[in-house]
């Protein structure tokens, strides 16, 4: 759902993703750790004013991946 | 196994939680209450038209100003920052474009306007409104929202365009100003309402989080 979410836009925030996917903070956070270390979501941490920003955007290994995934998918259900 | 998402329908999904707010209707709404302002005739009466321009202009930047802070203060910080993907971005920039050609547009009808050189339009007794409505709200708005891919706007834009001819309707009942409250006012107001209700179940669904990252 996070691959899918992120494949959709752009970059969103972890708030806009928490909100999309009905995930807790905890379970995304986790989630994005894993596929960070694969290189499949980069992970960008700013400061917007005095609250933290943390931006998640799919890398280009990430897209094709997920492309991949979605025709192996649509493969098996044929 | 499941399914692969719907790709398109989950764009679609999260675009248009954008507009869950009730922001746009709220801004839409206060600018056509505005618009009473320069419909009514007691005003006409009491204002040069140059100061009424001055009025509406002030109303119509209040509302914007309303419409930003909003979007700063109350959506971002309960929803997160988002970036749609390339085709909507050009439809962003579309938007922007058209939106800059209908001001330079308006700015031009209001100079010939007040230059009496708008005069040379034929006048079509009750449906002259209507055809101001159609040009002035529901062409204008329609292409807004279809830019916006915003469909409650299309519903408004029918309701804004109508206000002017409702106005012309009401005006031998009830003379003025109330017919301009009743029609532009009232419609208005109903789109504010809408965009309250909206903006309400926003706040209960999205509570501002107290910290939220990685």
């Amino acid at each position: 759902m996070i691959m899918s979410i992120l494949y959709v836009v752009e970059s969103a925030e972890f708030l806009f993703v928490k909100n999309q996917t009905g995930l807790t903070s905890g379970n995304i956070s986790s989630h994005v750790s894993k596929l960070e270390e694969a290189g499949y979501v980069e992970v960008e941490k700013s400061y917007k004013g005095k609250k933290p920003l943390t931006m998640l955007k799919l890398t280009d290994d990430g897209r094709a991946v997920f492309e991949q995934y979605r025709e192996r998918m649509q493969q098996i259900l044929k | 196994m499941s399914e692969p998402p719907d790709l398109k329908s989950l764009e679609k999904k999260a675009y248009r939680s954008t507009f869950e707010d009730g922001l746009w209707d709220i801004f839409i709404g206060l600018l056509l209450m505005g618009f009473s302002l320069s419909w009514t005739r007691l005003l006409y009466e009491m204002l040069e038209p140059i100061n009424l321009t001055i009025v509406i202009l002030i109303w119509n930047a209040i509302v914007v100003v309303i419409f930003i802070l909003g979007k700063k203060f109350i959506t971002v910080p309960r929803m997160g920052i988002v970036k749609f993907g390339p085709k909507r971005e050009a439809r962003k920039t579309h938007l922007r474009i058209y939106l800059g050609l209908n001001v330079l547009l308006g700015f031009i009808v209001f100079i010939l306007t007040v230059m009496g050189m708008m005069n040379f339009l034929p006048l079509f007794g009750i449906l002259t409104p209507l055809l101001i409505g159609l040009f002035s709200f529901t062409i204008p708005f329609s292409i807004v929202a279809y830019y916006l891919d915003f469909r409650r706007l299309y519903i408004y834009a029918l309701v804004c365009g109508c206000a002017m001819f409702f106005a012309e309707l009401l005006y031998p009942i009830f003379g003025t100003p109330m017919e301009s409250i009743l029609a532009f006012g009232l419609s208005g107001g109903i789109i504010v309402a809408i965009g309250l209700w909206f903006l309400i179940k926003f706040l209960r669904k999205y509570p501002k989080p107290e910290k939220e990252g990685m």
